[in-house]
Protein backbone atom coordinates (compact mmCIF):
# COMPACT_ATOMS: atom_id res chain seq x y z
CA UNK A 1 0.00 0.00 0.00
CA UNK A 2 1.51 3.44 -1.25
CA UNK A 3 1.11 5.54 2.09
CA UNK A 4 3.23 8.34 0.16
CA UNK A 5 0.88 9.09 -2.61
CA UNK A 6 -0.80 12.21 -0.76
CA UNK A 7 2.87 13.43 -1.03
CA UNK A 8 1.94 15.26 -4.13
CA UNK A 9 0.54 18.48 -2.74
CA UNK A 10 3.95 19.01 -1.02
CA UNK A 11 6.07 18.20 -3.81
CA UNK A 12 4.15 20.59 -6.40
CA UNK A 13 6.13 23.48 -6.58
CA UNK A 14 8.93 21.13 -7.67
CA UNK A 15 6.75 18.65 -10.26
CA UNK A 16 7.38 21.08 -12.75
CA UNK A 17 11.24 21.13 -12.38
CA UNK A 18 13.36 19.20 -14.80
CA UNK A 19 15.30 15.99 -14.18
CA UNK A 20 17.71 14.54 -15.71
CA UNK A 21 18.46 10.56 -15.09
CA UNK A 22 21.77 8.67 -16.18
CA UNK A 23 22.00 4.67 -16.00
CA UNK A 24 22.59 2.39 -18.55
CA UNK A 25 20.71 -0.18 -17.34
CA UNK A 26 16.96 0.92 -18.85
CA UNK A 27 15.07 -1.13 -15.90
CA UNK A 28 16.98 1.03 -13.24
CA UNK A 29 15.59 4.34 -15.64
CA UNK A 30 12.20 2.95 -15.36
CA UNK A 31 11.96 2.29 -12.00
CA UNK A 32 13.45 5.56 -11.64
CA UNK A 33 10.76 7.15 -13.83
CA UNK A 34 7.85 5.49 -12.32
CA UNK A 35 9.16 6.26 -9.20
CA UNK A 36 9.24 10.08 -10.32
CA UNK A 37 6.48 10.27 -12.34
CA UNK A 38 3.72 9.15 -9.55
CA UNK A 39 4.87 11.76 -7.43
CA UNK A 40 4.01 14.54 -10.03
CA UNK A 41 7.27 15.06 -11.80
CA UNK A 42 6.65 15.59 -15.08
CA UNK A 43 9.96 16.69 -16.67
CA UNK A 44 12.22 14.06 -17.06
CA UNK A 45 14.79 12.78 -19.36
CA UNK A 46 16.86 10.14 -19.34
CA UNK A 47 20.14 8.28 -21.00
CA UNK A 48 21.42 5.00 -20.77
CA UNK A 49 24.18 6.18 -23.06
CA UNK A 50 26.51 8.46 -21.16
CA UNK A 51 27.92 9.94 -24.01
CA UNK A 52 25.27 12.34 -24.10
CA UNK A 53 24.82 13.77 -20.96
CA UNK A 54 26.97 16.74 -22.07
CA UNK A 55 24.98 17.46 -24.93
CA UNK A 56 21.54 16.50 -23.40
CA UNK A 57 22.85 19.21 -19.81
CA UNK A 58 23.06 21.50 -23.11
CA UNK A 59 19.41 21.26 -23.92
CA UNK A 60 17.47 20.09 -21.89
CA UNK A 61 18.71 22.35 -18.83
CA UNK A 62 18.12 20.05 -15.72
CA UNK A 63 17.89 21.10 -12.83
CA UNK A 64 19.24 18.01 -10.78
CA UNK A 65 20.75 15.00 -12.12
CA UNK A 66 20.52 11.56 -11.00
CA UNK A 67 23.68 9.73 -11.54
CA UNK A 68 24.27 5.93 -11.36
CA UNK A 69 27.81 5.23 -10.30
CA UNK A 70 28.72 2.32 -10.75
CA UNK A 71 27.52 1.32 -14.37
CA UNK A 72 29.22 -1.65 -15.80
CA UNK A 73 30.36 -0.34 -19.61
CA UNK A 74 30.75 3.34 -18.38
CA UNK A 75 33.50 4.72 -15.49
CA UNK A 76 29.89 6.89 -13.29
CA UNK A 77 33.20 8.83 -12.16
CA UNK A 78 34.08 10.11 -15.34
CA UNK A 79 31.06 11.30 -16.49
CA UNK A 80 30.85 13.06 -12.89
CA UNK A 81 33.72 14.81 -14.02
CA UNK A 82 32.70 16.12 -17.26
CA UNK A 83 30.02 17.60 -15.78
CA UNK A 84 31.80 19.37 -13.29
CA UNK A 85 34.31 20.00 -15.96
CA UNK A 86 32.79 23.31 -16.87
CA UNK A 87 33.17 25.16 -13.43
CA UNK A 88 29.96 26.87 -14.09
CA UNK A 89 28.62 29.63 -11.43
CA UNK A 90 25.34 28.01 -11.76
CA UNK A 91 24.04 25.78 -8.51
CA UNK A 92 23.09 22.33 -10.03
CA UNK A 93 22.78 19.32 -8.06
CA UNK A 94 24.05 16.01 -8.88
CA UNK A 95 22.67 12.92 -7.07
CA UNK A 96 25.04 9.99 -7.95
CA UNK A 97 23.45 6.40 -7.22
CA UNK A 98 25.40 3.60 -5.43
CA UNK A 99 24.93 0.12 -4.29
CA UNK A 100 28.46 0.09 -2.92
CA UNK A 101 28.69 1.01 1.10
CA UNK A 102 32.06 1.98 1.30
CA UNK A 103 32.87 5.32 2.69
CA UNK A 104 35.79 5.68 0.27
CA UNK A 105 33.57 5.31 -2.72
CA UNK A 106 31.33 8.13 -1.02
CA UNK A 107 34.09 10.52 -0.52
CA UNK A 108 35.42 9.44 -4.11
CA UNK A 109 32.37 10.70 -5.43
CA UNK A 110 31.82 13.55 -3.21
CA UNK A 111 35.20 14.75 -3.77
CA UNK A 112 34.43 14.46 -7.88
CA UNK A 113 31.43 16.70 -7.27
CA UNK A 114 28.52 14.88 -6.55
CA UNK A 115 25.98 17.33 -4.29
CA UNK A 116 24.55 13.68 -2.85
CA UNK A 117 24.16 9.91 -2.84
CA UNK A 118 21.17 7.32 -3.13
CA UNK A 119 22.21 3.52 -1.73
CA UNK A 120 20.87 1.11 -4.15
CA UNK A 121 18.42 -0.98 -3.50
CA UNK A 122 17.01 2.47 -3.62
CA UNK A 123 14.11 3.60 -1.04
CA UNK A 124 10.93 5.14 -2.54
CA UNK A 125 11.26 8.24 0.42
CA UNK A 126 14.55 8.75 0.60
CA UNK A 127 14.49 9.24 -2.92
CA UNK A 128 11.66 11.79 -3.00
CA UNK A 129 13.56 13.44 -0.24
CA UNK A 130 16.81 14.34 -0.99
CA UNK A 131 15.49 15.14 -4.70
CA UNK A 132 12.91 17.22 -3.34
CA UNK A 133 16.06 19.11 -0.58
CA UNK A 134 18.05 19.83 -3.57
CA UNK A 135 15.10 21.04 -6.35
CA UNK A 136 14.33 23.50 -2.99
CA UNK A 137 17.83 24.70 -2.79
CA UNK A 138 18.13 25.10 -6.34
CA UNK A 139 15.03 27.09 -7.00
CA UNK A 140 16.45 29.21 -4.01
CA UNK A 141 19.50 29.81 -5.62
CA UNK A 142 17.69 30.18 -8.93
CA UNK A 143 15.58 33.45 -7.47
CA UNK A 144 18.73 34.99 -6.26
CA UNK A 145 20.67 35.11 -9.55
CA UNK A 146 17.51 36.02 -10.88
CA UNK A 147 16.95 39.27 -8.33
CA UNK A 148 20.61 39.96 -9.01
CA UNK A 149 20.00 40.56 -12.51
CA UNK A 150 17.37 42.30 -11.87
CA UNK A 151 18.74 44.75 -9.35
CA UNK A 152 21.65 45.71 -11.96
CA UNK A 153 18.77 46.44 -14.48
CA UNK A 154 17.05 48.44 -12.06
CA UNK A 155 20.20 50.67 -11.59
CA UNK A 156 20.67 50.63 -14.78
CA UNK A 157 17.52 52.39 -16.11
CA UNK A 158 16.98 54.71 -12.62
CA UNK A 159 20.66 55.99 -13.56
CA UNK A 160 19.27 56.66 -17.11
CA UNK A 161 16.41 58.53 -15.70
CA UNK A 162 18.48 60.64 -13.13
CA UNK A 163 21.29 61.30 -17.09
CA UNK A 164 18.03 62.01 -18.56
CA UNK A 165 16.88 64.70 -16.49
CA UNK A 166 20.62 66.51 -15.83
CA UNK A 167 20.34 66.38 -19.70
CA UNK A 168 17.05 68.83 -19.75
CA UNK A 169 18.40 71.09 -16.63
CA UNK A 170 21.66 71.92 -18.84
CA UNK A 171 19.40 72.45 -21.51
CA UNK A 172 17.62 74.93 -19.53
CA UNK A 173 20.12 76.51 -18.17
CA UNK A 174 21.44 77.23 -21.84
CA UNK A 175 18.20 78.62 -23.35
CA UNK A 176 18.34 80.86 -20.56
CA UNK A 177 21.59 81.86 -20.29
CA UNK A 178 21.04 83.00 -23.99
CA UNK A 179 18.26 84.86 -23.26
CA UNK B 1 11.27 36.20 16.01
CA UNK B 2 11.32 37.61 13.09
CA UNK B 3 12.87 36.29 9.81
CA UNK B 4 16.02 39.10 10.08
CA UNK B 5 16.68 37.88 13.43
CA UNK B 6 16.47 34.23 12.34
CA UNK B 7 18.65 34.70 9.41
CA UNK B 8 21.09 36.81 10.88
CA UNK B 9 22.37 34.00 12.91
CA UNK B 10 23.50 31.80 9.47
CA UNK B 11 27.03 33.19 9.41
CA UNK B 12 28.98 32.85 6.30
CA UNK B 13 31.38 29.86 7.30
CA UNK B 14 29.79 26.68 8.04
CA UNK B 15 31.88 25.62 11.14
CA UNK B 16 30.23 29.01 12.58
CA UNK B 17 26.70 27.69 12.24
CA UNK B 18 24.40 26.84 15.11
CA UNK B 19 23.49 23.17 15.54
CA UNK B 20 21.34 22.00 18.25
CA UNK B 21 20.93 18.30 19.56
CA UNK B 22 18.17 16.68 21.11
CA UNK B 23 18.51 13.62 22.38
CA UNK B 24 17.99 11.87 25.66
CA UNK B 25 20.83 9.41 25.72
CA UNK B 26 23.66 10.84 26.71
CA UNK B 27 25.73 8.51 24.98
CA UNK B 28 23.91 9.46 21.64
CA UNK B 29 24.57 13.43 22.13
CA UNK B 30 28.40 12.42 23.22
CA UNK B 31 28.88 10.17 19.87
CA UNK B 32 27.32 13.21 17.71
CA UNK B 33 28.89 16.18 19.57
CA UNK B 34 32.45 14.39 19.16
CA UNK B 35 31.72 14.10 15.63
CA UNK B 36 30.90 17.63 15.65
CA UNK B 37 33.85 19.38 16.60
CA UNK B 38 36.28 16.92 15.25
CA UNK B 39 34.85 18.04 11.77
CA UNK B 40 35.00 21.87 12.96
CA UNK B 41 31.65 22.70 13.99
CA UNK B 42 32.43 24.41 17.17
CA UNK B 43 29.08 25.87 18.31
CA UNK B 44 26.89 22.78 19.09
CA UNK B 45 24.37 22.94 21.66
CA UNK B 46 22.86 19.83 23.63
CA UNK B 47 19.56 19.13 25.44
CA UNK B 48 18.57 15.89 27.33
CA UNK B 49 15.76 17.32 27.97
CA UNK B 50 13.39 17.73 24.97
CA UNK B 51 10.75 19.49 27.12
CA UNK B 52 13.21 22.37 26.87
CA UNK B 53 13.42 22.51 23.21
CA UNK B 54 11.38 25.69 22.66
CA UNK B 55 13.02 27.89 24.85
CA UNK B 56 16.66 26.95 23.88
CA UNK B 57 15.01 27.36 20.28
CA UNK B 58 14.07 30.56 21.17
CA UNK B 59 17.13 31.74 22.90
CA UNK B 60 19.99 29.88 20.88
CA UNK B 61 17.98 30.14 17.54
CA UNK B 62 19.98 26.82 15.86
CA UNK B 63 20.44 26.80 12.19
CA UNK B 64 19.70 23.55 12.12
CA UNK B 65 18.62 20.59 14.70
CA UNK B 66 19.40 17.11 14.73
CA UNK B 67 16.50 15.83 16.42
CA UNK B 68 16.25 11.56 17.62
CA UNK B 69 12.72 10.56 17.10
CA UNK B 70 12.83 7.05 19.29
CA UNK B 71 13.52 8.99 22.36
CA UNK B 72 12.74 5.98 25.12
CA UNK B 73 11.02 8.77 27.41
CA UNK B 74 9.97 11.33 25.13
CA UNK B 75 7.82 11.21 22.13
CA UNK B 76 10.30 12.60 19.15
CA UNK B 77 7.26 13.10 16.91
CA UNK B 78 5.81 15.21 19.31
CA UNK B 79 9.05 17.48 19.87
CA UNK B 80 9.18 17.68 15.84
CA UNK B 81 5.56 19.36 15.85
CA UNK B 82 6.13 21.31 18.13
CA UNK B 83 9.27 22.59 16.57
CA UNK B 84 7.02 22.99 13.49
CA UNK B 85 4.47 25.15 15.12
CA UNK B 86 7.13 27.32 16.48
CA UNK B 87 8.45 28.14 12.79
CA UNK B 88 8.13 31.59 11.85
CA UNK B 89 8.69 31.23 8.52
CA UNK B 90 12.19 31.05 8.05
CA UNK B 91 13.40 27.89 7.33
CA UNK B 92 14.69 25.47 10.34
CA UNK B 93 15.90 22.57 8.91
CA UNK B 94 15.15 19.47 11.47
CA UNK B 95 16.66 16.39 10.59
CA UNK B 96 15.75 13.22 12.22
CA UNK B 97 17.56 10.93 13.93
CA UNK B 98 16.50 7.00 13.43
CA UNK B 99 16.93 3.27 13.29
CA UNK B 100 15.88 1.51 10.22
CA UNK B 101 12.33 1.82 9.87
CA UNK B 102 9.20 1.28 7.87
CA UNK B 103 7.86 3.21 5.09
CA UNK B 104 5.08 4.42 7.40
CA UNK B 105 7.12 6.05 10.21
CA UNK B 106 9.88 7.69 8.03
CA UNK B 107 6.17 9.11 6.39
CA UNK B 108 5.17 9.75 9.11
CA UNK B 109 8.16 11.95 10.24
CA UNK B 110 7.96 13.50 7.11
CA UNK B 111 4.38 14.47 7.43
CA UNK B 112 5.14 15.88 11.26
CA UNK B 113 7.88 18.04 9.26
CA UNK B 114 11.47 16.36 9.20
CA UNK B 115 13.68 18.05 6.45
CA UNK B 116 15.76 14.83 5.87
CA UNK B 117 16.51 11.58 8.23
CA UNK B 118 19.64 10.00 8.88
CA UNK B 119 19.48 6.36 9.86
CA UNK B 120 21.12 4.73 12.94
CA UNK B 121 23.88 3.46 13.55
CA UNK B 122 25.16 6.99 12.19
CA UNK B 123 27.47 7.41 8.90
CA UNK B 124 29.29 9.60 9.93
CA UNK B 125 29.68 10.90 6.29
CA UNK B 126 26.06 10.92 5.83
CA UNK B 127 25.61 12.68 8.69
CA UNK B 128 28.78 15.85 8.07
CA UNK B 129 27.21 15.72 3.99
CA UNK B 130 23.73 16.50 5.64
CA UNK B 131 24.54 19.11 7.70
CA UNK B 132 26.60 20.63 4.60
CA UNK B 133 23.97 20.52 2.59
CA UNK B 134 21.53 21.89 5.14
CA UNK B 135 24.16 25.07 6.16
CA UNK B 136 24.71 25.56 2.39
CA UNK B 137 20.74 26.02 1.98
CA UNK B 138 20.64 28.66 4.86
CA UNK B 139 23.12 30.91 3.54
CA UNK B 140 21.28 30.97 0.83
CA UNK B 141 18.53 31.88 1.79
CA UNK B 142 20.14 34.28 4.35
CA UNK B 143 21.78 36.07 1.24
CA UNK B 144 18.65 36.23 -0.66
CA UNK B 145 16.44 37.89 2.07
CA UNK B 146 19.98 39.99 2.04
CA UNK B 147 19.47 41.67 -1.59
CA UNK B 148 16.21 42.21 -1.10
CA UNK B 149 16.70 44.60 2.42
CA UNK B 150 19.36 46.21 0.16
CA UNK B 151 17.62 46.62 -2.48
CA UNK B 152 14.78 48.62 -0.77
CA UNK B 153 17.04 50.49 1.29
CA UNK B 154 19.02 51.85 -1.68
CA UNK B 155 16.15 52.99 -3.44
CA UNK B 156 14.43 54.44 -0.10
CA UNK B 157 17.95 56.59 0.51
CA UNK B 158 17.85 57.87 -2.96
CA UNK B 159 14.11 58.76 -2.81
CA UNK B 160 15.21 60.92 0.27
CA UNK B 161 18.19 62.15 -0.80
CA UNK B 162 16.13 63.58 -3.93
CA UNK B 163 13.81 65.26 -1.77
CA UNK B 164 16.15 66.83 0.48
CA UNK B 165 18.28 68.31 -2.31
CA UNK B 166 15.27 69.32 -3.94
CA UNK B 167 14.18 71.14 -1.05
CA UNK B 168 17.86 72.65 -0.40
CA UNK B 169 17.88 74.00 -3.71
CA UNK B 170 14.24 75.46 -3.85
CA UNK B 171 14.79 77.76 -0.73
CA UNK B 172 17.35 80.23 -1.60
CA UNK B 173 15.58 81.30 -4.75
CA UNK B 174 12.68 82.83 -2.46
CA UNK B 175 14.52 85.86 -0.93
CA UNK B 176 16.36 86.16 -4.42
CA UNK B 177 12.95 86.51 -6.04
CA UNK B 178 10.97 88.58 -3.93
CA UNK B 179 13.60 91.43 -3.96
CA UNK B 180 14.26 90.97 -7.79
CA UNK B 181 10.91 91.71 -8.58
CA UNK B 182 10.24 94.08 -5.48
CA UNK B 183 13.37 96.13 -7.03
CA UNK B 184 12.41 95.76 -10.84
CA UNK B 185 9.16 98.20 -9.69
CA UNK B 186 11.35 100.92 -8.12
CA UNK B 187 10.30 104.19 -9.83
CA UNK B 188 13.89 105.30 -11.52
CA UNK B 189 15.30 102.34 -12.92
CA UNK B 190 17.13 102.71 -16.38
CA UNK B 191 15.82 100.52 -18.70
CA UNK B 192 18.79 98.43 -18.79
CA UNK B 193 18.60 97.49 -15.16
CA UNK B 194 15.03 97.20 -14.92
CA UNK B 195 15.44 94.66 -17.90
CA UNK B 196 18.04 92.85 -15.86
CA UNK B 197 16.38 92.89 -12.84
CA UNK B 198 12.79 90.81 -15.39
CA UNK B 199 15.54 88.73 -16.86
CA UNK B 200 16.46 87.81 -13.10
CA UNK B 201 13.08 87.47 -12.25
CA UNK B 202 11.71 85.32 -15.34
CA UNK B 203 14.49 82.95 -15.06
CA UNK B 204 14.73 82.32 -11.10
CA UNK B 205 10.72 81.75 -11.35
CA UNK B 206 11.82 78.87 -13.85
CA UNK B 207 14.16 77.70 -12.13
CA UNK B 208 11.46 77.46 -8.90
CA UNK B 209 9.09 75.83 -10.80
CA UNK B 210 11.09 73.08 -11.94
CA UNK B 211 12.84 72.76 -8.22
CA UNK B 212 8.36 72.32 -7.45
CA UNK B 213 7.92 70.02 -10.10
CA UNK B 214 10.83 67.82 -8.89
CA UNK B 215 9.63 68.39 -5.51
CA UNK B 216 6.35 67.33 -6.36
CA UNK B 217 7.30 64.27 -7.81
CA UNK B 218 9.07 63.05 -5.04
CA UNK B 219 6.34 63.25 -2.81
CA UNK B 220 4.08 61.39 -5.10
CA UNK B 221 6.91 58.86 -5.27
CA UNK B 222 6.94 58.45 -1.59
CA UNK B 223 3.47 58.83 -1.40
CA UNK B 224 3.69 61.78 0.77
CA UNK B 225 1.73 64.29 -1.86
CA UNK B 226 -1.80 65.61 0.42
CA UNK B 227 -4.73 66.21 -0.15
CA UNK B 228 -6.85 68.74 1.85
CA UNK B 229 -10.08 68.05 -0.19
CA UNK B 230 -12.95 70.74 0.30
CA UNK B 231 -16.18 72.12 -1.91
CA UNK B 232 -14.28 73.79 -5.08
CA UNK B 233 -15.69 74.92 -8.30
CA UNK B 234 -14.51 74.05 -11.23
CA UNK B 235 -15.10 76.65 -13.32
CA UNK B 236 -13.83 78.83 -10.87
CA UNK B 237 -10.68 76.86 -10.74
CA UNK B 238 -10.32 76.76 -14.46
CA UNK B 239 -10.63 80.62 -14.05
CA UNK B 240 -7.63 81.40 -11.99
CA UNK B 241 -5.36 78.80 -14.28
CA UNK B 242 -6.90 81.10 -16.86
CA UNK B 243 -5.64 84.38 -15.39
CA UNK B 244 -2.06 83.07 -15.02
CA UNK B 245 -1.16 82.26 -18.30
CA UNK B 246 -3.73 85.15 -19.40
CA UNK B 247 0.31 87.19 -20.34
CA UNK B 248 1.28 84.28 -22.05
CA UNK B 249 -2.18 84.21 -24.34
CA UNK B 250 -1.76 88.19 -24.66
CA UNK B 251 1.75 87.72 -26.11
CA UNK B 252 1.25 85.00 -28.21
CA UNK B 253 -2.19 86.71 -29.60
CA UNK B 254 -3.58 83.61 -29.03
CA UNK B 255 -7.78 83.23 -29.23
CA UNK B 256 -9.06 81.61 -25.86
CA UNK B 257 -12.58 80.56 -26.34
CA UNK B 258 -14.79 79.61 -23.64
CA UNK B 259 -17.47 76.83 -23.17
CA UNK B 260 -17.76 75.96 -19.98
CA UNK B 261 -21.29 74.03 -20.37
CA UNK B 262 -21.46 71.95 -17.03
CA UNK B 263 -24.26 72.50 -15.30
CA UNK B 264 -23.15 70.49 -12.49
CA UNK B 265 -19.49 71.67 -11.58
CA UNK B 266 -18.94 71.75 -8.30
CA UNK B 267 -16.42 69.26 -6.54
CA UNK B 268 -14.68 68.13 -3.50
CA UNK B 269 -11.16 68.33 -3.96
CA UNK B 270 -7.71 69.63 -3.21
CA UNK B 271 -8.46 73.84 -5.09
CA UNK B 272 -4.66 74.31 -4.71
CA UNK B 273 -3.47 71.07 -6.41
CA UNK B 274 -6.26 70.65 -9.07
CA UNK B 275 -5.71 74.46 -10.37
CA UNK B 276 -2.27 73.19 -10.69
CA UNK B 277 -3.60 71.14 -13.09
CA UNK B 278 -5.11 73.08 -15.17
CA UNK B 279 -2.83 75.61 -15.64
CA UNK B 280 -0.11 72.61 -16.53
CA UNK B 281 -2.71 71.63 -19.18
CA UNK B 282 -2.97 75.50 -20.30
CA UNK B 283 0.35 76.40 -20.27
CA UNK B 284 1.38 73.25 -22.49
CA UNK B 285 -1.30 74.33 -24.89
CA UNK B 286 0.07 77.81 -24.95
CA UNK B 287 3.22 76.62 -25.68
CA UNK B 288 2.90 74.26 -28.65
CA UNK B 289 0.00 76.62 -30.40
CA UNK B 290 1.46 78.57 -32.95
CA UNK B 291 0.88 82.57 -32.37
CA UNK B 292 -2.79 83.47 -33.18
CA UNK B 293 -3.81 80.05 -32.37
CA UNK B 294 -6.71 78.89 -31.21
CA UNK B 295 -7.11 77.35 -27.36
CA UNK B 296 -10.22 76.36 -26.44
CA UNK B 297 -11.41 74.93 -22.59
CA UNK B 298 -14.85 73.24 -22.73
CA UNK B 299 -16.88 71.89 -19.52
CA UNK B 300 -19.37 69.23 -19.60
CA UNK B 301 -21.29 66.59 -17.73
CA UNK B 302 -20.87 63.20 -18.53
CA UNK B 303 -23.56 62.06 -16.98
CA UNK B 304 -25.29 63.86 -13.94
CA UNK B 305 -22.31 62.39 -11.17
CA UNK B 306 -19.04 63.29 -13.45
CA UNK B 307 -17.48 66.53 -15.05
CA UNK B 308 -15.36 66.67 -18.31
CA UNK B 309 -13.24 69.64 -18.67
CA UNK B 310 -11.14 69.56 -21.99
CA UNK B 311 -8.53 71.78 -22.75
CA UNK B 312 -8.11 72.04 -27.10
CA UNK B 313 -5.05 73.43 -28.97
CA UNK B 314 -4.65 73.83 -32.81
CA UNK B 315 -1.16 73.11 -32.29
CA UNK B 316 1.94 70.54 -32.92
CA UNK B 317 -0.44 67.72 -31.76
CA UNK B 318 0.64 64.05 -30.68
CA UNK B 319 1.81 61.33 -32.33
CA UNK B 320 -0.51 58.00 -31.11
CA UNK B 321 2.54 56.36 -29.72
CA UNK B 322 2.93 59.44 -27.46
CA UNK B 323 -0.70 59.54 -26.24
CA UNK B 324 0.26 57.66 -23.26
CA UNK B 325 3.66 58.06 -23.15
CA UNK B 326 3.69 62.04 -22.40
CA UNK B 327 2.09 60.89 -18.90
CA UNK B 328 5.37 59.41 -17.58
CA UNK B 329 7.67 61.39 -15.53
CA UNK B 330 11.11 61.35 -17.66
CA UNK B 331 9.69 60.90 -21.91
CA UNK B 332 10.91 63.03 -23.64
CA UNK B 333 8.30 63.80 -26.35
CA UNK B 334 9.28 67.39 -27.67
CA UNK B 335 12.62 68.23 -26.96
CA UNK B 336 11.93 72.10 -27.42
CA UNK B 337 10.02 72.13 -24.09
CA UNK B 338 11.13 74.00 -20.73
CA UNK B 339 11.71 73.00 -18.02
CA UNK B 340 11.81 68.96 -16.92
CA UNK B 341 9.06 67.69 -18.25
CA UNK B 342 7.45 66.67 -15.62
CA UNK B 343 4.11 68.49 -15.44
CA UNK B 344 1.77 66.00 -16.94
CA UNK B 345 3.40 63.32 -15.07
CA UNK B 346 2.63 65.31 -11.82
CA UNK B 347 -1.36 66.24 -13.24
CA UNK B 348 -2.03 62.42 -13.98
CA UNK B 349 -0.95 61.86 -10.22
CA UNK B 350 -2.78 64.74 -8.91
CA UNK B 351 -6.17 63.81 -10.88
CA UNK B 352 -6.18 60.11 -10.33
CA UNK B 353 -5.14 60.42 -5.95
CA UNK B 354 -8.41 62.38 -6.35
CA UNK B 355 -10.25 59.38 -8.48
CA UNK B 356 -10.40 61.08 -11.56
CA UNK B 357 -8.86 60.66 -15.16
CA UNK B 358 -6.81 62.52 -17.32
CA UNK B 359 -6.64 61.49 -21.28
CA UNK B 360 -4.92 62.95 -24.43
CA UNK B 361 -6.25 63.03 -28.02
CA UNK B 362 -4.88 63.93 -31.44
CA UNK B 363 -5.10 63.42 -35.02
CA UNK B 364 -2.29 63.54 -35.41
CA UNK B 365 0.99 65.59 -35.49
CA UNK B 366 -0.20 69.17 -36.74
CA UNK B 367 -3.72 68.97 -35.85
CA UNK B 368 -3.81 70.00 -32.32
CA UNK B 369 -4.54 68.38 -29.03
CA UNK B 370 -7.35 67.89 -26.56
CA UNK B 371 -6.80 66.78 -23.06
CA UNK B 372 -9.63 65.40 -20.79
CA UNK B 373 -9.81 65.63 -17.47
CA UNK B 374 -13.04 63.80 -15.56
CA UNK B 375 -13.32 64.07 -11.96
CA UNK B 376 -16.39 63.11 -9.96
CA UNK B 377 -19.08 65.64 -9.14
CA UNK B 378 -20.06 66.57 -5.46
CA UNK B 379 -23.50 66.24 -4.52
CA UNK B 380 -24.65 69.96 -3.47
CA UNK B 381 -27.07 68.13 -0.90
CA UNK B 382 -23.86 66.93 1.10
CA UNK B 383 -21.45 69.29 1.08
CA UNK B 384 -19.22 69.67 4.39
CA UNK B 385 -15.48 70.36 4.61
CA UNK B 386 -13.87 66.90 4.69
CA UNK B 387 -10.51 66.03 5.21
CA UNK B 388 -8.60 62.88 3.07
CA UNK B 389 -8.20 60.04 4.56
CA UNK B 390 -4.67 59.31 4.66
CA UNK B 391 -1.61 61.19 4.14
CA UNK B 392 -0.97 64.82 6.22
CA UNK B 393 -4.69 65.04 6.61
CA UNK B 394 -3.87 67.94 9.65
CA UNK B 395 -1.91 70.18 7.31
CA UNK B 396 -3.93 73.18 6.76
CA UNK B 397 -3.73 74.97 2.69
CA UNK B 398 -0.88 72.98 1.22
CA UNK B 399 1.80 75.22 -0.76
CA UNK B 400 4.62 74.26 -2.31
CA UNK B 401 7.48 74.93 -0.33
CA UNK B 402 6.16 71.98 2.09
CA UNK B 403 8.49 69.17 2.40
Amino acid sequence: MNTITNWKSELAPYAKMKILIVDDEPANVALLEDMLGEQGYTQLKSTTDSRRVLELCDEFDPDLILLDLFMPHVDGFAVLESLRADQSEVYLPIIVLTADVNEETKRRALHRGATDFLNKPLDHIEVLLRIRNLLETRRIHQLLDNRRAALEDAVHARTAELQAVQAELEKSRARSTAE
Amino acid sequence: MKETEQLHGAASRFSEMKILIIDDELSNVALLEDLLSGSGYTNVKSILDPRLTLETCKEFAPDVVLLDLRMPHMDGFAVLEALRANDRGAFLPVIVLTADIDAQSKYRALRAGATDFLLKPLDHLEVLLRMGLFMERRRIEYELHNEKEKAEAASAAKDRFLAMASHELRTPLTPVLIWASGTAQEPDLSPNLQDGLKMICRNVELEARMIDDMLDLTRITRGKLGLYRRPADAHELIGHAIDIVRSDIEARHLNLRLALDASEHKLRVDSARLQQVFWNLLRNACKFTPEQGTIAIRSFNDGPEKICIEISDNGVGLEPQSLEKIFNAFEQVDSRKEGLGLGLAISKAITEMHGGTIRARSEGLGKGTTFAVTLAVENESIERDHLTEGTDAEKSEPNRNES
